[in-house]
């Protein structure tokens, strides 16, 4: 049973032992230092040992025996007064740290010490006095997260950055009293809590109430960025908002607590590339965070969807032809590319990850795939094949029926049914449908034969193209959105073959995600821009993280509350030691005593 | 004339210690004096002019005093004994080696007991010499005068018996001589006591130590310092370093001793404490020197 040992650690006292024991030790010498004494015949007194040609000898004269006596003496005075007392592990209950991850625990006026590095002294010091306990760690962020529960010394600065975008502090209190019943709870923040605080908890806030300037929102949207800048000192504040790539600063007067919106065009220069929007603030006086300046927007991938057509009726091709050619949002294929989109007539391998089945003729008599467009032109016109009988009616909101114009379309279809969720119906005939198949290909069906139609000559036509276009752009390899709120869930496409997904977030510190069917989710915390990397790919989101709750910093301040962890432990299971040294020095003084009377009052 | 005895400040007290304690003491002659100038008989018999008595023969006698009309008479063996004649003369010597002011109380009570036997010898109408073992032998002009002494202070580093050749001076022949030192030299007696004892009727050598050196004191770290070649050693005086050096000085004095016995010497130690600061000078009349 390991027997912990208190009074020592956090004791000061203990190191006046140590000054005064170098005084005594001086005293010994100074007392005891050579005397000079003639005597007439030197030849009767002891010779040294070594003989006088050895040289010049340096010789260590150890104090006497009683010396060591008398430090023993004051070093167990000292441990008396340090009040020490032996206990068990057991005595105690564990102890829950939650670490306030949030980032206004970074924030520190100019020279001075921020929340985090208060606290991490704070809890260093208050464990010293605790070693062999139990302790759990608990990081609160936007979740509290168990970084570590273990009876060893944990180096809490591994897990504990004060990155996140915010701190729940009463969720970690609650997953504390969860893991270990009957807990003590040491809570380091930068402010007092707002939850209450049980009397078996120790609080420490180290922060205080700085000014702060900061962009709590950004975004970024086709040809715009929306910011809000903050001014949460109580000082107006002059400051400068700066675009990278192109160095594009717009100066900022902001009154006292005062947020305002900035709209902002994307500089062509930064038109597919990732900008980097920073405030300027020169006086750190009023921008005591520094991590809640700068903001990082991705581009989306809105480039063209490179497309592929196999062979198709002619009538289908035509009306591919009409809009697809010209449209920005479409291209065709490389030879040697693989396309986002496949437009097959009939069900068939594709590595395109999207694939549009448009049935144009009879499904008995579909035209195969390397059937040419002469022949298959010629089935049609023989057999024209069920014709729609009913309204259309879209269902299951999709992106690919986003805005859809329905009105006087006309629409025959080819076959009587499709596979997949039912997007468009037409009377009791599935129109439209998709479905994944197993490799996360996403498959389109389209029952409609143009000949018979007047779709292509409807709006109904290029708004389908541009939420197919929409469509194939997010089931492209890769992160589904470049840009997310931290805690938003990212999916993540992998390339095929790839098993699990690297994301490096911005500390630096990476993580894998495994991936299921093809796809890697997770919820992205840090704010910052997070690398991404797969079976050779690799793609970056940024996560927005800022928010005016942490960057006004007019609510942090000096908190102490002390639990009185030693009152509450039984009598019986304390023993004091003060006794025992003070018994120890009475005997080590009555000895002392008593060598001193034998020598006749002589020092020895 | 006494410019270097102020060399020396505590000799002037010395002295007058001295002369205040020997006031009325006379120096003992080996025999019962009378009358002055060679008509002294000394109490020990020998071969001098006058009778004395007689006693009987034991083995290893001159036989030619066996008194033969005696024999005739009474068959006994008796032999003739004659007072021995004495030059009443005397000769104190003081040694004068840097050891003998190891401390100031040995170095007084040299001087008061130097002081004490030229007084004394004085006192009982000897003729006298007072000789300064410093280095070379050198006679004091004044020698029944200790205030007006030519006194050279302790500094010759060596002891008479370390250099015997210094030991040289021209005693009184048949006279008492007086060696006042501390014997604290390494080497053998033997010379200086058989130049002391050569031609003496009497000779004594007063062993003269300080307290400090007959029972030392423990101490700590000690640097002891040799008083006349400034050998240096550091010590721990410990009971048993003392012990050890006890041990060496009894045997050191116990060889004196010897030595001083075969060659007819009598060795009087003193302590530098019973003449300094007061003169309590019993040892000198118990060992029959003063009376």
């Amino acid at each position: 049973m390991n027997e912990l040992f208190y009074g020592f650690e956090h004791s000061p006292l203990l190191w006046c032992a140590l000054p005064a024991a170098l005084a005594l030790l001086m005293l010994y010498f100074l007392h005891r230092r050579s005397k000079t004494r003639i005597v007439p015949a030197i030849f009767l007194w002891d010779r040294p040992q070594a003989s006088p040609n050895s040289g010049t000898r340096i010789r260590f004269r150890f104090p006497p025996a009683i010396f060591y006596l008398e430090l023993a003496v004051l070093l167990t005075l000292t441990a008396a007064l340090a009040a020490p007392f032996v206990s068990t592990p057991e005595t105690f209950p564990p102890l829950a740290v939650i670490l306030d991850d949030s980032m206004s625990m970074q924030a520190k006026a100019p020279g001075g010490k921020s929340a985090l590095e208060s606290g991490a002294e704070f809890v260093k010091r208050e464990l010293r006095a605790l070693p062999d306990r139990r302790v759990l760690w608990i990081v609160a962020g936007e979740s509290p997260v168990l970084a570590s529960d273990s009876n060893a010394r944990t180096d809490f600065g591994a897990f504990w950055t004060g990155q996140a975008t915010s701190s729940d502090l009463a969720a970690a209190a609650a997953l504390a009293r969860r893991m270990a019943r009957g807990c003590h709870l040491l809570i380091v923040t930068d402010r007092k809590p707002a939850l209450e605080l049980a009397p078996d908890t120790t609080c420490f806030s180290g922060g205080a109430p700085l000014g702060n300037s900061a962009i709590v929102n950004a975004r970024r949207t086709a040809g715009r960025i929306l910011i809000e800048a903050a001014n949460f000192s109580p000082l107006p504040l002059d400051a400068a908002l700066v675009l990278e790539p192109g160095s594009l600063r717009t100066q900022l007067q902001l009154a006292p607590k005062e947020t305002r919106r900035i709209v902002l065009a994307v500089p062509e220069a930064a038109a597919n590339r990732a900008i980097t929007v920073r405030l300027e603030n020169a006086d750190p006086a009023s921008n005591a965070l520094l991590c809640d300046d700068e903001a990082v927007l991705e581009a989306e991938d809105d480039s063209p969807v490179s497309y592929r057509i196999a062979a198709l009726p002619a009538a289908a091709r035509s009306a591919l032809d009409r809009v697809l050619n010209g449209n920005p949002a479409f291209r065709r294929a490389l030879a040697d590319e693989t396309p986002d989109l496949d437009i097959l007539p009939a069900e068939a391998e594709s590595p395109a990850p999207v694939h549009l089945y448009w049935l144009s003729a009879p499904a008995k008599k579909a035209t195969p795939a390397n059937q040419t467009e002469g022949s298959a032109n010629q089935q049609q016109t023989e057999d024209p094949g069920p014709s729609a009988s009913g309204p259309l009616s879209p269902e299951n909101g999709s992106v690919l029926t986003r805005g859809l114009p329905l009105d006087s379309l006309q629409w025959a279809v080819s076959a009587n049914d499709l596979p997949g969720q039912t997007l468009l119906r037409s009377g009791d005939v599935p129109t439209l449908s998709t479905r994944q198949n197993l490799n996360r290909d996403r498959e389109i069906f389209l029952n409609l034969d143009p000949a018979r139609s007047n779709i292509t000559h409807h709006p109904f036509w290029p708004v389908f193209f541009q939420n197919l276009a929409q469509t194939v752009r997010s089931e492209r390899f890769g992160p589904a959105r470049a840009n997310l709120r931290s805690g938003e869930l990212l999916h993540v496409r992998l390339p095929r073959g790839a098993q699990s997904l690297t994301a490096t977030r911005p500390d630096g510190k990476t993580m894998e995600i495994r991936a299921v069917r093809g796809q890697a989710d997770f919820r992205p915390l840090l704010h910052g821009v997070w690398r991404l990397e797969s079976g050779g790919a690799k793609w970056s989101a940024s996560v927005m993280g800022l928010r005016a709750e942490e960057s006004d910093l007019s609510g942090a301040g000096p908190f102490r509350q002390d639990a009185d962890k030693l009152a509450v432990m039984p009598f019986w299971m304390l023993r004091p030691l003060a006794w025992a040294f003070l018994l120890l020095a009475a005997l080590l003084l009555a000895a002392h005593h008593v060598i001193l009377t034998r020598k006749g009052g002589r020092q020895c | 004339m006494n410019a270097p005895a102020a060399a020396i400040p505590y000799f002037k007290d010395a002295v007058e210690r001295a002369l205040a304690a020997a006031g009325g003491v006379e120096l003992t002659a080996p025999a019962q004096v009378s009358g002055i100038d060679g008509r002294r008989t000394g109490r020990k018999t020998g071969n001098a002019l006058e009778f004395s008595e007689y006693r009987e023969y034991r083995p290893g006698d001159d036989l030619r005093r066996i008194d033969w009309r005696v024999y005739a008479r009474s068959e006994q063996l008796m032999i003739k004994q004659y007072s021995e004649e004495i030059d009443p003369r005397c000769d104190v010597i003081l040694d004068h080696s840097a050891s003998m002011a190891s401390t100031e109380r040995k170095a007084s009570a040299a001087i008061s007991l130097a002081a004490i036997f030229t007084t004394a010898a004085a006192n009982s109408g000897f003729s006298l010499n007072f000789w300064h073992a410093a280095g070379t032998f050198r006679k004091d002009p004044s020698p029944a005068s200790p205030l007006l002494w030519d006194f050279p202070p302790f500094e010759t580093p060596f002891s008479p018996s370390e250099n015997p050749a210094s030991f040289s001076g021209q005693f009184f022949r048949r006279g008492i001589r007086i060696l006042v030192t501390d014997l604290m030299g390494p080497d053998d007696p033997a010379p200086v006591l058989s130049r002391l004892a050569d031609g003496a009727k009497r000779a004594v050598v007063v062993m003269v130590l300080d307290p400090s050196e007959l029972e030392p004191e423990p101490d700590a770290n000690v640097l002891l310092i040799d008083a006349e070649t400034g050998e240096e050693r550091e010590l721990v005086l410990d009971e048993g370093a003392l012990a050890r050096y006890l041990e060496r000085l009894e045997n050191h004095r116990a060889m004196w001793a010897a030595a001083a016995l075969s060659r007819g010497v009598l060795l009087l130690p003193l302590s530098a404490a019973d003449f300094c600061p007061e003169i309590r000078p019993d040892e000198l009349f118990r060992a029959g020197l003063l009376k």
